[in-house]
Order: structure tokens, then sequence, then C-alpha cells
């Protein structure tokens, strides 16, 4: 096959380049550690969302000394609990899951974000270094109220926060 | 020296007709684009925010399914019987899948637009993804899979006048045009397998009632084994004519056959195994099989960067034929006076700036920051609503001509329509990239919400929505100028002087390449084992972890029991015949 | 004309996108440009481009395309 020089130069740079984002993003994944989405979880009846030990009551729950989880519920079209309220400074791991269809679990404008599917958990640690209000959408097409699915996030200051009575 | 319409009346008949039920979708896809513009900024509202997921479904579908395929088969059947020289086999045959591609899309449409009508018991408000559990209508999964075998024969089709060139012409290079056909054919085959288990072995028997419950993972997994190679084969019809006619255009020919096989033949391979690259934010699929996507999304610019050399090598030589001299100067010599040219060229710029977004999509960690948002609509309005849809349309400014024998309505008009889509595309599609950015969810009715507000970092929100509804505007007075033209050349009078329908021959031709690239059947099984190697393992675990029919849950919005389905056929002969 | 109509078009409609990033880009670097300064600014470019492309071409006698 007859290759032209220049062809020759530019698939020797496009394959540079592709090696390089594929080590970028792995650099990403494993060297800085950003976690993603994954099957850690096991799958759930949505239906029966009342009788789990985890998602019949949604809330906040202190685990450790620094550590939080907490229960989402997302269903047509809201999130519970809302607001969801978390100390800074704290590992907080959510788990998400939903009662009816797909929808989504997104801390606007930042990366804490995930799709929710009936039948799975998405689970997520993230750490809140400053304290702030944040708006939660769910950014996948639920049906027809789905521009009102929203929620908020706050996360108080370490030594404001308090977890409210019952919800514990 | 003729037209296409000289050599082939017949199949010039069966391209028109595939060309205006492409046109005729793409005046309905702009006018719901252009009302979900203004509807989304507030702007102008004519309809509910409860039904502007009607729209967008109607926008969605007509848009990649209807618009784009139907131009596809046009192209592609002009593409084969022009690199052939050969009619196609049997005119019957291939009318009948231009009419099943016809009427699965008008079942599939009956369940959308009745959406709008309350009165009627029938909806498919599930967008062109139709993730389940949302449910439509029984109609809609039956004419979308009447579609997709409309295409399978159209493929049939192809091959067959393949096959019967090839015995009369046993040591022949495959054409390059029928080549590229070809491949991208067998790419659908294997890509479209994904949504016809998903419609056939879940969701229509769902619809039905005949089985309770789906595995809501499964069948957006299927779906999205089949969207991204969905993705390519929009793209292919514009490749071919970006490597047949673009040069010609541009006063040359093209640069080299093998690495235009070669392209083709990567993007067989590659486009396929990678679907889960949409599915990074989903729970219930491993890290690991993600990240084998990744890396196979980054090899899938390979092919498209090598267009890139290709396209622009040919367009120099092109311009160097004119007169063209310099490093930048020949850029001047093109003919930038012919629609046709420029609407080409401009659209393989924008794409060029799509794919820039496209890397930033595939990077598995950025992708948490934009994935949902308002980012990827602008995204692919530069893939598809533009390398594609203005490539068709310049496309068309030259193969309407040829399939009717008459000559453009007006050229003036048809410039400033492929430069207008240009300028309309880069304000909507530069304020969406940025909205994302911000947060602002794709798919949604409202701009804002109530318990807090998105923040520009530059400028303001409403500006954004400003420069979106701006953008919209002049894109759909673009459509419309396009039909426009495309009507009035249809009423035109036929003329003797179209310049005459042939592809020149590569500057580097099918000699130089090797046979081995014209050994389909290799690629083919090379094309299987890959897309099994990538997806048996998370299909297992999926159906493993969930069961074939998912842990429970029920269908939205609830309508059917299993005793409706006698009386639901009847209705929906009654529908289909109204 | 330098460039032919079809070219000065093409060119014009090409500095859409740039003056359009222009804004973006000088956040980036802590300028903020109002939305006024943009439009000017993208005036200004237009009649410019107009203006050259309608110079004639150096030394040769103007012709007209
Ligand atoms: C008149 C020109 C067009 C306008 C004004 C327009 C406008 C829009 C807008 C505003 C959205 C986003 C809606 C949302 O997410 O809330 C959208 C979505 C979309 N557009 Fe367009 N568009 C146009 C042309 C096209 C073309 C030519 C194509 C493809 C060939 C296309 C394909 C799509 C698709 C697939 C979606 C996503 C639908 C979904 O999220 O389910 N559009 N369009
Ligand atoms: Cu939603
Ligand atoms: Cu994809």
């Amino acid at each position: 096959m007859n290759i032209h020089t220049y062809e020759k130069l530019w698939l020797v740079g496009a394959m540079l380049l592709i090696v390089g984002f594929i080590a970028t993003v792995t650099y990403g994944a494993v060297g800085v550690g950003v976690t993603m989405i994954d099957d850690s979880e096991e799958t759930i009846d949505p239906t029966q969302l009342d009788e789990d030990e985890r998602f019949s009551e949604p809330r906040v729950e202190q685990v450790g000394e620094n550590e939080y989880d907490v229960y989402v519920v997302a269903r047509q079209f809201m999130f519970q609990p809302d607001p969801i309220e978390v100390p800074a400074g704290s590992d907080v791991t959510f788990y998400v899951t939903s009662a009816d269809v797909i929808h989504s679990f997104s801390v606007a404008g930042t990366n804490v974000n995930t799709m929710v599917i009936p039948g799975e958990v998405s689970t997520m640690t993230v750490e809140f270094d400053e304290p702030g209000e944040y708006g939660i959408v769910c950014n996948e097409y639920c049906g027809s109220g789905h521009h009102a699915m929203e929620a908020m996030l706050i996360v108080q200051p370490e030594d404001e926060f308090e977890l409210e009575e019952g919800e514990n | 020296m003729s037209a296409y319409i000289d050599d082939f009346p017949e199949e010039a008949a069966v391209i028109r007709a595939a060309f205006w039920s492409s046109f005729v979708a793409l005046a309905i896809g702009a006018f719901f684009g252009l009302i979900q513009t203004l509807h989304r900024t507030d702007i102008v509202r004519i309809f509910d925010s409860t039904d502007y997921y009607t729209i967008l479904t109607a926008h969605g579908v007509f848009m990649v399914i209807t618009f784009t395929i139907f131009f596809l088969v046009g192209v592609f059947t002009w593409a084969v019987t022009t690199s052939l020289d050969r009619g196609v086999e049997s005119l019957r045959f291939t009318w009948s899948w231009y009419l099943l591609m016809s009427l699965g899309t008008v079942f599939t449409a009956i369940p959308i637009l009745a959406g709008f009508v309350d009165s009627i018991d029938m909806s498919a408000d599930v967008l062109f993804t139709f993730y389940a559990p949302l449910q439509a209508h029984p109609l809609f999964y039956i004419g979308l899979t009447m579609f997709v075998i409309g295409t399978w024969l159209a493929g049939a089709d192809w091959f067959r006048s393949w096959w019967a060139w090839k015995s009369e012409n046993p040591s022949e290079r495959i054409p390059l045009p029928t080549f590229m056909v070809l491949t991208t054919m067998i790419m659908w085959y294997i890509a479209t397998l994904g949504i016809a288990v998903s419609i056939l072995a879940f969701l229509l028997p769902w619809s039905l009632g005949l089985v309770e419950t789906v595995n809501p993972l499964l069948t957006r997994t299927l779906f999205w084994y089949f969207g991204h190679p969905v993705v390519y084969f929009w793209l292919m019809p514009a490749y071919l004519m970006w490597y047949t006619l673009l040069p010609k255009f541009a006063g040359g020919r093209l640069f080299s056959d093998p690495l235009a096989r070669v392209v083709f033949v990567l993007f067989l391979l590659l486009s396929t195994p990678v679907g889960i690259h949409h599915q990074y934010l989903d729970p219930g699929i491993s890290e690991g099989f993600k990240f084998i996507a990744m890396t196979n999304t980054m090899f899938l610019l390979l092919p498209s960067l090598l267009t890139a050399f290709t396209v622009v090598a040919s367009i120099e030589h092109g311009a160097r034929q004119r007169g063209g001299e310099g490093y930048f100067a020949w850029l001047g010599a093109l003919p930038w006076r012919e629609p046709a040219f420029t609407g080409m060229a401009l659209a393989g710029l924008m794409f060029a700036a799509g794919g820039f977004s496209g890397m930033i999509n595939a990077g598995m960690n950025i992708n948490y920051l934009i994935h949902n948002t308002l980012w990827v609509p602008g995204h692919f309005h530069l893939t598809v609503g533009t390398a594609v849809a203005l490539t068709f349309m310049a496309g068309a400014y030259w193969l309407m001509p040829q399939v009717t024998g008459k000559p453009l309505a007006s050229k003036p008009i048809a410039l400033f329509q492929t430069v207008l889509w240009f300028v309309g595309m880069t304000f909507m599609s530069n304020a969406m990239h940025r909205a994302g950015l911000l947060g602002i969810p794709r798919r949604t009715a409202e701009p804002q919400y109530e318990g807090f507000e998105f923040q520009a970092a530059v400028g303001s929100v409403a500006e954004l929505d400003a420069q979106v509804a701006i953008g919209g505007t002049l894109l759909f007075v673009s459509a419309v100028l396009f039909l426009w033209n495309m009507l009035i050349t249809s009423f035109n009078r036929p003329t003797e002087t179209l310049p005459s329908n042939v592809i020149p021959e590569p500057l580097s031709g099918s000699d130089d390449s090797p046979a081995v690239l014209d050994n389909l059947k290799l690629w083919t099984l090379i094309a299987i084992v890959l897309v099994v190697l990538a997806y048996s393992l998370p299909l297992a675990s999926i159906v493993d972890r969930g069961g074939l029919f998912g842990p429970g849950g029920d269908a939205f919005p609830v309508r059917l029991s299993p005793t409706l389905v006698a009386q639901l056929l009847v209705d929906t002969v009654q529908e289909g015949l109204r | 004309m330098r460039i032919s109509r079809g070219a000065l078009l093409v060119l014009i409609a090409m500095s859409v996108p740039i003056v359009i990033e222009l804004r973006t880009v000088a956040s980036f670097v802590g300028i903020e440009v109002p939305l006024s300064v943009t439009l000017a600014l993208s005036l200004l470019v237009v009649v410019a481009l107009v203006f050259w492309a309608t110079l004639p071409p150096k030394q040769e006698p103007e012709s007209t395309g």
C-alpha cells in the first residue's frame, strides 16, 4: 500500500494523541482516584422499598467519627429526604435508588452525578470542603413532571452540624 | 456524460421519494426544534411544560431516525447504482423496503403525536431513547421494528447489486462508494441486533402485557449497544459524500483510495464495542467494563482523524488544480460560491469542533461533570445536527438536480442557507455547551428551578438562553429556506445542462490498496468477535444480577392489563386506518 | 474584489464563533467583556472584512468577479 509521508506523520500523531488521552483518563481514574459508579451493591425490588431497611426511611445517618451515610429515594417527581443536610469536611456516602423509573441524582455544576436506575443502587462517596447550598436536579427524563424534580443539599459548617431527632 | 436520471430513471424515482420522506421529517423536526428552543428558554410558550416531552420525543425521532436514515437510503442507492453502473436488481423489491420504512414511520408517529390529544388514550412520551420502565404504546415499538426491517432489506438490495456485479466482474475491486455502503451496512446489521432483541424480546411483549416486568438496566444497555453505532450510521453517508463528492466539487479528486477503505473498515470494527461509554454513570456496570469502553472509544478517534487528513488534502489538491497557491492562500481558490461545496466544508469544520467536545465526553472523569447536561445536545447538534444534517442539505443541492433532471431553484439562497445554518448552530451550540458546564440539564422544559438558581461564570444565564433562542430561530429559518428551495426545484423545468454524474478516480487508486481490505467476510468476523468480547461479560453480569426480566417494578404510565390486549389490537388496527 | 462574494460570506460566518469565544477566553484571564462591546466588536469585524475584501488587489487593475 502506498502511503504518503504526510499521511504517515499524521497517522503517528493521531496514535500518540489517542494513547495520550487514554493515559490521562487512566491517570485520572487510577492515580488521582476519582471513583466511578459501579456494581458494588445488590439489586433491589423497586416496589418493595418500604420493606427495605435502608430505603424505607430515607435519611442521613452517622456511621463513623467523620463518616455519614445518606439513603436517598428518587421517585416521580421528588427526592427523599429533602433537604439533605451534611457536615463539611466529612466523608459522605450516598446510596441512591429509584422507586419507579430511571432518574438521576445530580448536584448541579459538580461531578456528583449518577444515574438512578430502578432495581439498582448507586453509591458514591464525597467530601464537601466548604459549607454551602447546592441544588440537586434529576437530569434524566422521567415523565411529564421531570422539570419539577429537584431538592437541596445543604453542607453545614462542621461545628454547627447536628442530626435532627428521629432522623436516626 | 449524463445526469443520474438519464441513466437510471426508475431508481431516481425511489431516491426522490426517499429524499422527500427525509425532508418532511426535517420540516416537522425543525418546527419542533424551534418550539423547544423558545419554550425551554421561557421566551415564547405555545404548549404546556408537560407537553414539552411529547415535542421532544417527536423532534428526536423525526430528526435522527426519519430525516437521517431516509436520506441515507437515498444516497446509498445513488452511490451503489452509480459506482457499479447498474440499476437495482428488482425495482419492486426496492419500492417494497421504501414502503415498509414509510409505514413504520407512520406507525411510530401515530402514538407520539397522539400524546398531544388527551382524549386519545395513546402516548409514546418516551423520547427517542425509550428507556424502560417508561412505556410507549405498542404501536411505537412495532413501527420502529418495521422501519429497521426496512433498512435491513435496503441493505440486502445493495448486497444483491454487488453480488450480481461481482459475478460479471470477478477480478475487479469493489468500487469505493459501494465498498463504503457495504461496510456501513454490515456495521448496521450487527448494531441493530441490540434493539431488535430489546424490542422483540422485552419491550414489545411487555407493552402488550405478555410479560410483567423488564430489566431496565438490560434494555438500556441493549439500547446503547445500538445507540453508539447508530451515530456512525448517520455519519457514514456524510463521510461517503466527503470522500466522493467534496473533492470533486473542490475541483480535484480523492487523495487516497486505500486510506478511505481502511477508514471504513475501522468504523465497521470499532463502532459497536464502545456503547457502554454512554453508561459511565450507570449503577450495576462495573468500572472495568466502563474502562474498556473508554479505551475502545479513544481508538475510534483514529478513522475520523484520518478522514480529516484525507479530506483536507483532497480539497487542497482541488484548490491547486484550480490555480490556488501558497500555504493558506489556496483556500481562496476554492469554489465558495457553490452551496454544495461550502455547505460540506462548513459541516466538516463544525465536525472538528464537535469531535473536540466529543473527546471530552469520552473521558470518564469529565463525563461526570457534563453527563445529561445541555452540553450533550450542544455536542450532538454539531455532529449529527450539523456535520450530518448540513452535509445532507449541501449534498441535496447537487443530488436533487441529478435525480429530478431539474436545475436548483436558487443558488444564492442555497449558499446563504448553508452559511445561516453554520451561524445559527454556532450560537445555539456554544450556549448549550456553556450552560451544560453550569449544570443545566438537558431534556427539561424549564430554564430554572424553584429552590436554587444556576449562576453563570461569564455573562448571565439569561444571555445564554437568549443565545440558544437566537440560534434556534436562525436554524429554523435556514431549514425553511432549504425546504423551499427543494420544493421550487421540484417544480422547475427540466434542463439538459446538468453536470454529469461521475465520481472521479482517486489520485492513488484501488490498485494501491491491499486486496485483503475487500475481504468483507474477514472484517465481519473480526467485528463480531470484538462485539462478543466487549459485550458478553457486561450483559451476563447484568442478567446475573437483576435477572432477564429485572428485580421487579411497574410500567409508567400504567396503562394496560393483559386482558386488554385483544381490545388493544382492535384499537390499533382502527387507529392505523385513521 | 479580492475574494469572491461567496468566500466573503464564509469569512464573515467564521468570524462569529471567534468573536463569541473571545468573550469566554477573555474571562479565563479575568477580563469581563460586556455584551455591548462584543456586539460592537463583531460589527467592526464585519465592516473590516467587507472593506478588506472590496479593496482592489495589489498591482492588478480592478476587476469585478
Ligand atoms: C431547526 C434546527 C434545530 C433546532 C432549533 C433544535 C433544537 C433542539 C433543542 C433546543 C434541543 C434540546 C432540548 C432539551 O434537551 O431540552 C434538541 C434536542 C435534540 N435534537 Fe435538535 N434542533 C435542531 C435540529 C436538529 C437536527 C438537524 C438533529 C439531527 C439530525 C437534531 C437532533 C436532536 C436530538 C437527537 C435531540 C435530543 C432529543 C432528546 O433529548 O431526546 N436536532 N434540539
Ligand atoms: Cu427526571
Ligand atoms: Cu457514543
